[in-house]
This record gives structure tokens, C-alpha cells and sequence, in this order.
């Protein structure tokens, strides 16, 4: 698994030199085509864990893991349902289809076993809301995060 | 310097309780109708007695310990009690992972999670229908079968190989009149009591996660205490279920079945020394194909059988001396139903079934009923929904 540590602000005020750490999930175990997405699983800064499995990603974005391994909450942030990127993370990715996701989300909700992820509006808040939620997960394409001029520090 | 301190911890109250508290909830309303048979509407008429309003809550007392539970206000038609209730109320202890086995402790009023939609058939947008297939969604026993009072264990290991999850439960549930009438009939002038109910199931789901199986096993005891003035006597029931489960989800395709065998003994009751067995089977398919993320339709087949031994209730009606129709030993269900999303967290979804038989019309077989439904009946629905 490729890591990408991101230093700087991204529409930041300078006093908040966080950096994200960005792991650049399963891109070998997807076999990405050149024309899709390449989506990126990116945490707040302070989460220690560095590495994901496919496995516990599921368990995270499906909200059926609600801590880290510290005991912290976790807080997923997703896109709406019907975003082309979101349907790209969940296929790509965790490879389960948006309605399932949701159907878990509903039935983690309401039966009281947990809360569902927070939807943002856009990509651009949803790396914002990683960015400034202690204990946050998320997901932006590699596009939105070069655009974003960020400076990549290879492992 | 002491403002911004105070300040500062004001600021960390308000994330922790954000952190350790939440809370969510549903608003349903809608209009139905149940034609040639009592079973929504009485006389035929078009209501709209078809209400769920709840809050759920979740507080976290700490990462493994919380508290949960959900109130809401249902009215159904005829077909279960209308009013308030306290859904579930438990607390849910997270025990510690023994070989990647996660699993948690619920006490209090849990949740039923032993069917496949058994968790959320209180909540109005996880339902694939307003009415669930009545072979093993009675509606007559809702509440006895949504949760019980006691304990249930949950445990759930996901790995390479897939996830497998085994639940365990016992508890008891209330009965309230109108389940009690639902058990032997609305004469019913006593008070049935659910001594317990014990529950075990297991489920596989592949790493690809596009099936789920799953085998469920129930044992309950009844007993039934007469009032002094009675139709019936003082009586003991005994009832075990054994369900299969299957789910299969493709991009546009959800297709899911459930299988059932209902062993019922019953011993008093409805008179001094009668003693009944029988064995009720049913079942249910249903698919849903989604033309688009947020609209798509279903069909589903649901069918039931009060006794394997009558299957067209010939003998009921014979033992009956006439009294019962033959066509409340079965009901066979065809249902199509849309699904519409208006926008996010809100719904508009609508259904129509077509029902031969009487068998899960009515709760038991008793002659003033007889005339409420018809062989051939019908049913609709339209609901409008809104979660947060």
C-alpha cells in the first residue's frame, strides 16, 4: 500500500498547518483504468493508524466500526448517494454497490448499533471536514487533491 | 486568559456531547385502503391510518458502553395497536474481540436481529412495503416480534474469507389485548402472557458481498390466563420457527427470500382439554430492480399455509361445522409496489397487493370474522417519508 503524506493547507488559514495523511487505497488491488478516478482514502492528520485494509475500510464507511483502535469516533464523511464519485469510491474501492452501503447505514442507524457517516455537499468540503474533524475518514479523487496544489512528499 | 480557558472548555463540552450523544428519526404519513377484507380498514374505506413518527437515540457512555434506545407513535389501521410505544431501550456493551470475533452485548428491550428485515421494520424507509410479507412479518404480532426484554448477544467476524455473524437471544415480551386477541381471538376477555422466547441465527455474507444466507431458530412459550367471565379457558402454547434466509444484490437487481416452518402446539385455551398441533409453512421472494438510483419497483410473492395438513382448509372449515371458510387455512399474496426519492431523506413510495385467503387477515378463527374477508381481497398504499 503506497502512503502519501501531505503537508500544507488546502483552502486553509496558514495557522492550521495540519497534515493529511492521504493512503492511496488499493489502487493496485482495483486495476484502475486510465479513464477512471484514482481515489484516495484520506484521514485527519491525527489519526495514528496509517495503513487500511479493504476489509476494515468496509467496516469504517459502512459505519459498522465506530472507533479507531484508540477509542476515538470515528467520523466518516461520504458525498451524497447519487455523486458519480461516490458510486466510483464504492465500487472501486470498497466494490459493494451505493443502495447496499446505504441499506447498512439505514440499518445501523435505526436499530441504535450507531450513526451513519456525514454527507458533505462537495468534494472540496468533504476534504475540508477531514481536514478539521479529529478522528475523521474520507475519500477525494487524486485530481481534486493535485488541483488543490498540494505538495506530495513520497514515502 | 481565564475567559479563553473558559471558553475553551465550553467548546470541548459541546464536541464531547456531540461525540458521545446522537440522536435520529422518521416522519411517516400516508393513505391506504384494504378492500374486501378488515384487514387496514373496516368497511372499505380509504384512510390515512398509516402514521410512524419515532426519534432514536444513542448515548455513548464510553467506546464500549451506551445506551440506546427509540420511542415512536404508530397508527396502522387494524393492524396493530395505535398509539406509543418504547421500541427498544438497551444497553449496548461492546465485549472485547477474541479472534477477530467482535461482539456485543445488548440488555434491556433489544432489537430482533434474527431476520433479515426483522432490525428495521419499524422504520419506514427500510421496508421494501409499507405491509412486509405477512408469512413471517405477521403484523399481528409486531411488537412481540420487533424486540423482548432480556438479552442478545451479537457477534460478527469479517475477513478475507467473508463475514460470518451469529446472534443469540432470550427474553419475553408483553402482550398487549390486541395481541392477545391476534394469539386465540378477539373474544379473548384474559391476559396471554409470553413466558419466554429463545432465538439463535447465523449468517454468511462472501467478500464480494453481493449475497448474504443466513438460517434463524425460534422457541416461545405462551401461557393464557382466563378472566372469569371467558370464551376460552386458562391454555399453554408452545411455538418453534425455523427460517432460511437468502439476499442477493446485483447493480440494478435485489433479490430476497425467506422461508419458514412453524411448528404450534396448543394445549387449553379454547376449551378444557383440547390439545392442537399443526404445522404452518410459508415463504416469501421478492425482487426489486432500480431503474435509476432513486427510483425503482419490486415485486413480491408471498404465500402461507396454516396448516400443511389442510393446505386449502377444507378440514377447517369441516371442524368449524361450517363456521369458518375454508379460505382461512392459506394466503397467497402477489404485491408490485415503486419507490421514488424525491430528494435526500425524503420518499414517496407506493404498493398494491392482490390476497387470496384469509389466513394472516385476521388473527385466529373465530366465527364473527368470517364474514370480514373475502376470499379474493386487495390492498394499497401510498406513504410520503422523511428521515433524519
Amino acid at each position: 500500500m503506497t502512503l502519501i503524506r501531505i503537508s500544507g493547507g488546502i483552502t486553509q488559514p496558514t495557522h492550521l498547518l495540519f497534515s493529511v495523511v492521504v493512503v492511496m487505497a488499493f489502487l493496485y488491488t482495483c486495476n484502475l483504468q486510465a479513464k477512471e478516478m484514482d481515489i484516495s482514502v484520506i484521514f485527519h492528520p491525527d489519526i495514528a493508524q496509517q495503513t487500511i485494509s479493504q476489509a476494515e475500510a468496509r467496516q469504517i464507511f459502512s459505519a459498522r466500526q465506530q472507533h479507531w483502535e484508540d477509542g476515538s469516533k470515528i467520523h466518516v464523511f461520504v458525498l451524497n448517494t447519487d455523486t458519480a464519485l461516490h458510486q466510483q469510491f464504492c465500487q472501486q474501492v470498497l466494490q459493494i454497490f451505493p443502495y447496499q452501503l446505504e441499506r447498512i447505514w439505514n440499518q445501523i442507524t435505526y436499530s441504535g448499533q450507531g450513526d451513519p457517516p456525514h454527507i458533505v455537499k462537495s468534494p472540496q468540503a468533504l476534504v475540508q471536514a477531514v481536514y478539521t474533524t479529529p478522528g475523521a475518514i474520507g475519500y477525494a479523487s487524486q485530481k481534486m487533491l493535485d488541483d488543490q496544489q498540494e505538495k506530495v512528499i513520497p514515502q | 486568559m481565564k475567559r479563553v480557558l473558559v471558553f475553551s472548555l465550553s467548546a470541548l463540552s459541546v464536541a464531547v456531547q456531540a461525540d458521545n450523544f446522537s440522536w435520529h428519526g422518521y416522519v411517516s404519513q400516508g393513505i391506504t385502503q384494504s378492500i374486501d377484507s378488515n384487514f387496514i380498514t373496516d368497511n372499505n374505506n380509504i384512510t390515512t391510518e398509516l402514521t410512524e413518527i419515532g426519534v432514536n437515540a444513542r448515548f455513548q457512555l464510553n467506546p464500549s458502553l451506551a445506551l440506546v434506545g427509540q420511542a415512536n407513535y404508530l397508527d396502522g389501521g387494524n393492524r396493530y395497536e395505535k398509539g406509543g410505544r418504547i421500541d427498544y431501550l438497551f444497553l449496548d456493551w461492546k465485549l472485547p474481540s477474541v479472534y477477530k470475533w467482535n461482539t456485543h452485548l445488548n440488555i434491556g428491550r433489544f432489537k430482533n436481529r434474527h431476520w433479515l428485515y426483522s432490525a428495521t421494520r419499524d422504520v419506514p424507509h427500510t421496508r421494501a412495503t409499507a405491509v412486509l410479507p405477512q408469512s413471517v412479518y405477521f403484523d399481528g404480532f409486531r411488537d412481540i416480534t420487533l424486540g423482548s426484554d432480556g438479552a442478545l448477544l451479537q457477534s460478527i467476524r469479517s475477513g478475507d474469507t467473508g463475514t460470518w455473524e451469529v446472534n443469540w437471544s432470550y427474553g419475553r415480551s408483553p402482550l398487549n389485548q390486541g395481541e392477545t386477541g391476534a394469539f386465540l381471538g378477539e373474544g379473548a376477555q384474559g391476559h396471554a402472557l409470553q413466558d419466554f422466547v429463545h432465538q439463535f441465527s447465523v449468517y454468511y455474507q462472501p467478500p464480494s458481498l453481493n449475497w448474504r444466507v443466513g438460517a434463524s431458530w425460534l422457541n416461545s412459550d405462551f401461557s393464557y390466563e382466563a378472566a372469569p367471565v371467558d370464551n376460552f379457558v386458562d391454555g399453554d402454547t408452545n411455538v418453534s420457527r425455523l427460517m432460511l434466509s437468502a439476499i442477493y444484490f446485483s447493480e440494478f437487481w435485489e433479490i430476497s427470500s425467506e422461508l419458514l416452518r412453524e411448528d404450534r402446539v396448543d394445549s387449553g385455551g379454547y376449551a378444557l382439554g383440547f390439545r392442537n398441533k399443526r404445522v404452518s409453512e410459508g415463504g416469501y421472494v421478492q425482487a426489486r430492480y432500480l431503474f435509476t438510483p432513486r427510483i425503482s419497483a419490486l415485486v413480491s410473492y408471498d404465500t402461507y399455509t396454516l396448516d400443511r395438513d389442510d393446505p386449502d382448509g377444507l378440514r377447517l372449515n369441516q371442524i368449524s361445522e361450517g363456521l369458518i371458510p375454508a379460505h382461512y387455512g392459506f394466503a397467497d399474496t402477489l404485491a408490485v409496489g415503486f419507490r421514488w426519492d424525491l430528494a435526500p431523506n425524503w420518499r414517496l413510495q407506493g404498493e398494491h397487493h392482490w390476497v387470496e385467503g384469509g389466513a394472516r387477515a385476521t388473527s385466529l378463527i373465530l366465527p364473527q370474522h368470517t364474514t370480514k374477508t373475502a376470499e379474493h381481497w386487495r390492498m394499497w398504499s401510498v406513504q410520503l417519508m422523511y428521515w433524519f
